[in-house]
């Protein structure tokens, strides 16, 4: 029985996925690999002694929590424990991170003008409708522009 | 297999140490490190002592930084607590069931989103004009009864209220609230709550559209720029539609650039006499203008005019919000205001009313707000990627929203007592000379002298500041001396009061639109009840009809506020902030059938308390203010002395003629009935919450009718 829900794999992955299929300029292998090295800093705390330490990135304060473990599943992968306490900065490591960060606040001003992020939508028509026609950006911009102002989707926005 | 204990932690939580056989949880541990208990004491501590300092200081001015640290540290405590004993003793928050974001993927709308882009999302979605108007309205009182509301509303009712939503929507397919309203209450109750929504949709859109007319009548530059964001809109729209499709940032910063222009160019129009007549206009004036202009931007496609604009007004808005509290902590001025003046009351001239229950209504949004509920169950739900995401986005959202109202009472706080009076007091009180005003304001004990009101106007580059009701000037003004401190200095006042002015008048302008469209919509829907034909919303006619009927609703409203002699928004903000609190009343009344009906009934008080609060609240002010005998609360009192007036052919101040004198008499019964029906309508929505919950705590089964996740698991799409 799978695992419900894997949000890290899945979300990385199609956002990997997507981003080849559109050629869009983002770095979402570096996405992956960011979350990959969140996982890992997030989950092996040796014993239950303090809290985590993890000042493994010095960066951003959002990075670092951006990358932080969503569920708290990471654990069960299995990582042997105080590896973490060993790991080593590395410029690469502050770069792909600064990168996600740059990324997220992004796609974080799009989302709040209605946009959600299109490799992501790209992936996942390759991934669950391969037979299907997928929507141009400019389509796929036209298309959320007017849902956003349609109430009938059941849009409801506020004042305040 | 069996697993070994998997141990997981936040930096300051406490660590939980899972064992699992199976995916079934056999053990939790959760252990409360040294650290974090010590970390959190001090946050305590510090929180403790901030408020001290605000709470008992007396005779000389608090330091702002004191408030904002006090808020910060029960933000905190609040959210590690308080939330989480919500989220996982009361809804038994299961991280391993599928959200709609999953279950519905389509890439569009529902789209499973990065925690933090979403908070983000749903913070633009929250954050408007409520929290910064109400707290500087709220200031009459002084800064700290305000502020208490604020604190407590939000930890305890506010910012529940968005988490609970957020979390039965997300059970529910990311479902409406009038639609989980039906499923769970009946179709009797849904319906009703469904008139509710339009008649505070009605009344929120011409309250907001009336700060923006107060805020522009009289001042060429405030009017100038905010004309010019039609043009700069129009020009993005074709940019994006066709020259350089879909790219949002490059449109922005277009409009941006072009609106920092019109910004600045607006002070050499308000200084040549020949321009500024062009751009001069009396309330009633702009009024039709925003009317007129609502209609036409509900009718034009929204790709031209509206959405440019709302693309604008959004990044303006979160931008202004970070400036403005990076100039709160930067400059961490003194406040000027009292933190208790004597209009605890009642008897104050910015709104009618004593502490309990008006300052409950008058301070909606920033502590807790009905509208966070049709949000928190619109598209935020088909997005989150996990149960366990929703105290940051739904309580966290709020907590930010909260600490953007303790910014705004800062805002009003930090200009002089005097000023503030003279800025929210009607000209019926205090006329419009600065000598005759500077005398009533200190004969209310606020002393100022003529000079400091005309002084401030010259700086902010208007010829007066009296009367400029609506907190939109207000915290123009508080904006201004706090961004002028840290950037600029007094010689960009003007800019940062209009450029405070701007981004207020372009968001509610902004919101008017798109409420203008859910109106249409609403009374497309309603009408189409009995002719089905003008449900097609894709008809022209139809679409004219509709937005005409819209317009006219809210038109009237808005026209009867600016040509109230008594000031508009001392009559109708109370019925803004009743209307908006009894939408939360409503949203908190589902919330709590649906505790009882998954039969969470022992924990079902952090529910039922907010949501008693409010009823009472609400319902209070509402009876008061049709009923009250005092004559600057009832409505009714009030009709009853001007219309004896008017049998007696006498003309009572402010009113001028005898045709103005039936008109108020006329507004005060429409105001009364809207009050009344207002009441009636959270009335009968309690009386069938209380009876749902008891049917629930009968049956001994949960009888929720929400989607169950291993169900929906298996059958994907």
């Amino acid at each position: 029985m799978p695992r419900w829900p894997p949000v890290m794999t899945e979300t990385a992955g199609s956002q990997a996925a997507g981003a080849d299929a559109a050629g869009a300029g983002a770095t979402p292998a570096g996405i992956a690999r960011v979350k990959k090295a969140g996982t890992e800093v997030v989950g092996t705390k040796p014993g239950g002694t303090g809290p985590v330490e993890t000042e493994v990135v010095g960066t951003e304060p959002g990075g670092t929590e951006a990358v932080g473990t969503d569920l708290g599943e990471t654990g069960a992968a299995g990582q042997p424990a105080g590896a973490a306490a060993t790991r080593t900065i590395t410029t690469e490591a502050v770069a792909t991170r600064v990168r996600f960060v740059c990324e997220i606040v992004v796609q974080t001003a799009r989302l709040m003008v209605g946009v959600p992020d299109y490799p992501t939508y790209v992936a996942h028509r390759k991934t669950t409708h391969p037979d299907l026609p997928v929507m141009t950006y400019k389509e796929f911009f036209r298309e959320r522009q007017d849902a956003r102002y349609s109430v009938g989707k059941g849009r409801f926005r506020g004042c305040c | 297999m069996g697993r070994p204990a998997s141990a997981v932690t936040g930096r300051w939580g406490p660590v939980v140490r899972r064992h699992e056989v199976n995916d079934e949880i056999l053990l939790l541990e959760v252990e409360v490190t040294l650290q974090a208990k010590l970390a959190w004491i001090a946050v305590a501590a510090l929180g403790a002592l901030s408020f001290a300092v605000v709470a008992l200081t007396r005779g000389e001015p608090v330091n702002a930084a004191w408030l904002v640290i006090a808020s910060v540290c029960i933000y905190f405590i609040a959210y590690r607590f308080y939330a989480l004993y919500i989220t996982g003793k009361v809804f038994g928050i299961d991280p391993k069931r599928v959200t709609p974001a999953y279950r519905h993927n389509d890439g569009l709308d529902y789209v499973p989103t990065n925690r933090y882009v979403l908070f983000g999302h749903h913070f633009a979605a929250i954050a408007g004009a409520g929290p910064l108007v109400g707290p500087v309205l709220a200031a009459q009182m002084g800064y700290l009864p305000g502020t208490l509301w604020i604190l407590a509303g939000v930890v305890f009712a506010g910012a529940v209220q968005d988490m609970t939503v957020l979390f039965l929507s997300t059970r529910r397919d990311g479902k409406s609230l009038g639609d989980m309203i039906r499923a769970e209450m009946g179709p009797v109750a849904g319906g009703i709550a469904g008139i509710g929504i339009l008649l505070i949709c009605i009344i929120v859109l011409s309250v907001l559209a009336l700060v923006v007319v107060n805020a522009l009548k009289g001042s060429p530059w405030g009017t100038f720029t905010v004309f010019c964001t039609i043009p700069i809109a129009l020009v993005m729209g074709i940019y994006s539609r066709f020259i350089r499709p879909g790219r949002i940032a490059e449109m922005s910063l277009i409009g941006a650039a072009l609106l920092l222009a019109a910004l600045i160019y607006g002070r050499t129009v308000s200084e040549t006499p020949e321009l500024a007549s062009w751009f001069n206009y009396s309330g009633e004036t702009l009024a039709l203008i925003v009317i007129g202009y609502g209609f036409v931007a509900s009718v034009l496609p929204v790709w031209l005019l509206l959405a440019p604009r709302d693309y604008l007004s959004t990044f303006l808005k979160v931008g202004t919000i970070l400036l403005l509290t990076a100039g709160v902590i930067i400059v961490h001025p003194d406040l000027q205001m009292a933190p208790i003046t004597r209009y605890i009351d009642g008897s104050g001239p910015v709104w009618a009313g004593s502490v309990f229950p008006f300052l409950f209504i008058t301070i909606a949004c920033g502590s807790v707000s009905g509208w966070h509920a049709l949000i928190a169950s619109g598209t935020t739900p088909k997005m989150i990627e996990n149960e366990s995401q929703i105290r940051f986005i739904g309580y966290g959202g709020m907590l930010m929203e909260s600490l953007v109202a303790i910014m705004a009472m800062i805002a009003a706080s930090v200009i002089h007592p005097g000023v503030y009076f003279a800025m929210n007091s009607s000209a019926g009180l205090i006329g419009a000379d600065p000598g005759h005003a500077a005398e009533v304001i200190s004969s209310w004990g606020f002393a100022v002298t003529p000079d400091i009101l005309t002084q401030v106007a010259r700086e902010v580059g208007e010829s007066t500041i009296l009367s400029r009701t609506g907190g939109a000037p207000t915290l123009a003004v508080g904006m201004a001396s706090i961004l002028s401190g840290f950037l600029g200095g007094s010689a960009l006042a003007g800019i940062w009061y209009h450029f405070a002015i701007l981004f207020e008048a372009l968001f509610i302008l902004t919101t008017v639109d798109a409420g203008t469209r859910v109106c249409r919509f609403m009374i497309q829907d309603l009408i189409g009840n009995v002719i089905p034909a003008f449900r097609a919303t894709e008809s022209w006619a139809n679409n004219i009809i509709g937005s005409g009927l819209a317009c006219a609703l809210w038109g009237y409203f808005l026209y009867q506020g600016v040509i109230d002699p008594l000031g508009g928004i001392w009559t109708m903000w109370p019925l803004f902030g009743s209307a908006n609190q009894m939408l939360a009343a409503i949203a908190l009344t589902l919330c709590t059938v649906v505790l009882f009906k998954m039969k969470r009934h022992r924990v079902a008080w952090v529910t039922i308390v907010p949501t008693a609060w409010l009823v009472l609240c609400t319902v209070t002010a509402g009876l008061e203010k049709v009923f009250s005998s005092n004559v600057a609360v009832g409505f009714l009192a009030h009709a009853q002395r001007f219309g004896d007036a008017v049998a007696a052919g006498k003309i009572l101040a402010p009113a001028k003629t005898l045709h103005e004198m039936n008109r108020i008499v006329f507004n005060d019964y429409l105001d009364a009935g809207l009050a009344g029906l207002f009441v009636a309508i959270v009335l009968i929505v309690v009386v069938y919450g209380v009876a749902d919950a008891r049917k629930a705590l009968r049956n001994p089964r949960d009888t929720t009718v929400e989607i169950s996740g291993a169900a929906m698991a298996a059958g994907d799409d």
